[in-house]
């Protein structure tokens, strides 16, 4: 099995499985592009840094020999947010920044499913909770007047039993 | 969920470090994917009042808004084109989000209701005089909750007292004053109710579609002949949608199974776990005779398939289905809303 060499943008050289660096699409259309060996040549992730690209490796190598998802998005498989695989959940335990982190490079390096792994964890952190509650967790400030939080209170009374 | 204590986000807001991560600092396309993950509902209340942001994104992102306002995620919505035969054969779709505001409604008014001891009906008054009483069923629904204080009438059982009578109707005021916001900007999304549209959906909603399906037809004419007599049968079917709405709708985010009524025919099958199906005969005065059932469908996700309509083939390009015709946008009324605003 051949072996590639990732750059992060803090200069940390990770060697990984072709098959498994493959799971993000960009990599796979940049190799392919290149058409031939890189296994002498380091592939730069100019957006991520060596942590973050630790823990996405991580997930590539457990996810390396999944299905690739169904081209037609058509399909019923389309889970619910809280279907989140149990390796998957476990995986997803770090702090905020670093979830965040992960979801960034999961977008630019375009590893879908592992986007759709980190939305539905963050989801999972919104649902069910009052706005004050999604604030204090995520530390948004409120930047409504009280005039128009008001009329907001207003404009749900129609949800409150 | 806490903050963690290593993130520089956690007190006060303070000027974020350029490189440190927070959900404020995710671009919209990246938080426009995750408040799709989260239960349409949420999204029109909670979520809606967290922030500015926030708010915009549910309000203006094409996606979101749409999700939100009507249930459906526009990738998993699939549209059959016009010309698909069998019209009455195609289930009518309206969207979960309207059913659900409507389902709240009735469980506020029949929880009253059952209170006073009342029954609630609506006014036939209906100018676009339908051949179809389901769908005039549907219409009127929805018109009762566009227009609520012209739209109900109720009839009082042993004469309560004038007290009563009062109450009701500065309840049903107050429940038009909280609801009056959202049926503005919750659409129907079917544009027109015989529009030959059928939605493949999947749902995090309850309440996900309804179907009407007429066996024997009346001409449109023949309506007339109802007057404001409602025939009994049309109270019963009323009484009973009320009374399964305010059963049988889940509280809260529309994520569970929902409970089985008291007495409720409960059809359970493989691909529409719930379903509640009234079936009513009705006869008129020119000898007019038809039989019509209404159907409600729950239980997400759920799949629909018609042999009718499946042996038509899907357009291969659903970005400009036909069902956008009378307009895209989620904020302005259309779809039925469009219908009914010639009532006021």
């Amino acid at each position: 099995m051949s072996t590639i060499k990732l750059l992060s943008s803090d200069n940390a050289e990770l060697a990984v499985d072709k098959e498994v660096a493959e799971r993000s699409i960009l990599i796979k259309n940049m190799l392919e592009d290149v058409g031939g060996d890189m296994s002498d040549q380091a592939i730069p992730i100019p957006n991520v840094n060596e942590a973050v690209l630790r823990k996405v490796i991580e997930w590539c190598e457990h996810h390396k020999s999944d299905p690739p998802p169904p081209a037609d998005e058509d399909s019923d498989s389309r889970k619910k947010s809280t279907d989140i695989e149990e390796w998957d959940q476990k995986f997803m335990q770090v702090d905020q920044e670093m979830l965040f982190e992960i979801i960034l490079a999961a977008n630019y390096l375009d590893i879908k499913p592992l986007l759709d792994v980190g939305c539905k964890t963050v989801a999972n952190m919104i649902k069910g909770k009052s706005p004050e509650e999604i604030r204090k967790t995520f530390n948004i400030q409120n930047d409504f007047t009280p005039e128009e939080e008001d009329q907001i209170r207003r404009e749900n009374e129609w949800a409150e039993e | 969920m806490e903050v963690p204590a290593s993130s520089p986000a956690e007190s006060e807001p303070s000027p974020q470090l350029p490189d440190s991560k927070t959900i404020s600092s995710l671009a919209p396309e990246i938080l426009e994917l995750i408040l799709l993950h989260i239960p349409a509902i949420e999204l029109l209340t909670t979520c809606h009042a967290v922030c500015k942001k926030w708010k915009n994104i549910i309000e203006t992102s094409e996606e979101v808004g749409f999700y939100a306002t009507t249930g459906l995620r526009k990738s998993e919505l699939k549209i059959y084109p016009r010309g698909t035969k069998n019209v009455d054969e195609i289930p009518r779709f309206a969207t979960p989000m309207a059913l659900e505001v409507l389902s709240r409604f009735w469980r506020k008014l029949a929880r009253n209701c059952i209170d006073l001891k009342l029954e609630v009906g609506i006014h036939p008054h209906d100018e676009t005089r339908s051949d179809n009483i389901g769908e005039y069923l549907i219409r009127a629904s929805l018109a009762m909750f566009a227009d609520l204080h012209r739209a109900i009438i109720y009839t009082f059982h042993d004469a309560p007292p004038i007290t009563n009578r009062t109450h009701l109707n500065l309840y049903i005021k107050g429940l038009y004053a909280q609801f009056n916001s959202i049926v503005k900007r919750v659409p129907l999304l079917v544009p027109r109710v015989d529009a030959m549209c059928a939605f493949h959906a999947l749902s995090s909603s309850n309440w996900a579609y309804i179907r009407c399906k007429r066996t024997n037809g009346l001409m449109a004419g023949h309506m007339e002949m109802v007057g404001i007599d409602m025939p009994p049968n049309w109270y019963e079917t009323l009484y009973k949608l009320s009374a399964m709405t305010f059963y049988y709708s889940p509280r809260g985010v529309l994520e569970e199974e929902p409970q089985k009524p008291h007495g409720t025919p409960v059809c359970l099958e493989d691909t529409e776990k719930a379903k509640f199906s009234l079936k009513f005969h009705y006869l008129f005065g020119y000898g007019g005779e038809g039989d019509e059932s209404i159907e409600f469908g729950s239980s997400p996700p759920y799949v629909v398939s018609f042999s009718e309509v499946s042996r038509v083939p899907p357009p291969n390009d659903f970005s400009e289905p036909a069902m956008m015709e009378d307009g895209g946008s989620p904020q302005k009324p259309r779809g039925i809303f469009a219908i009914l605003s010639r009532y006021f």
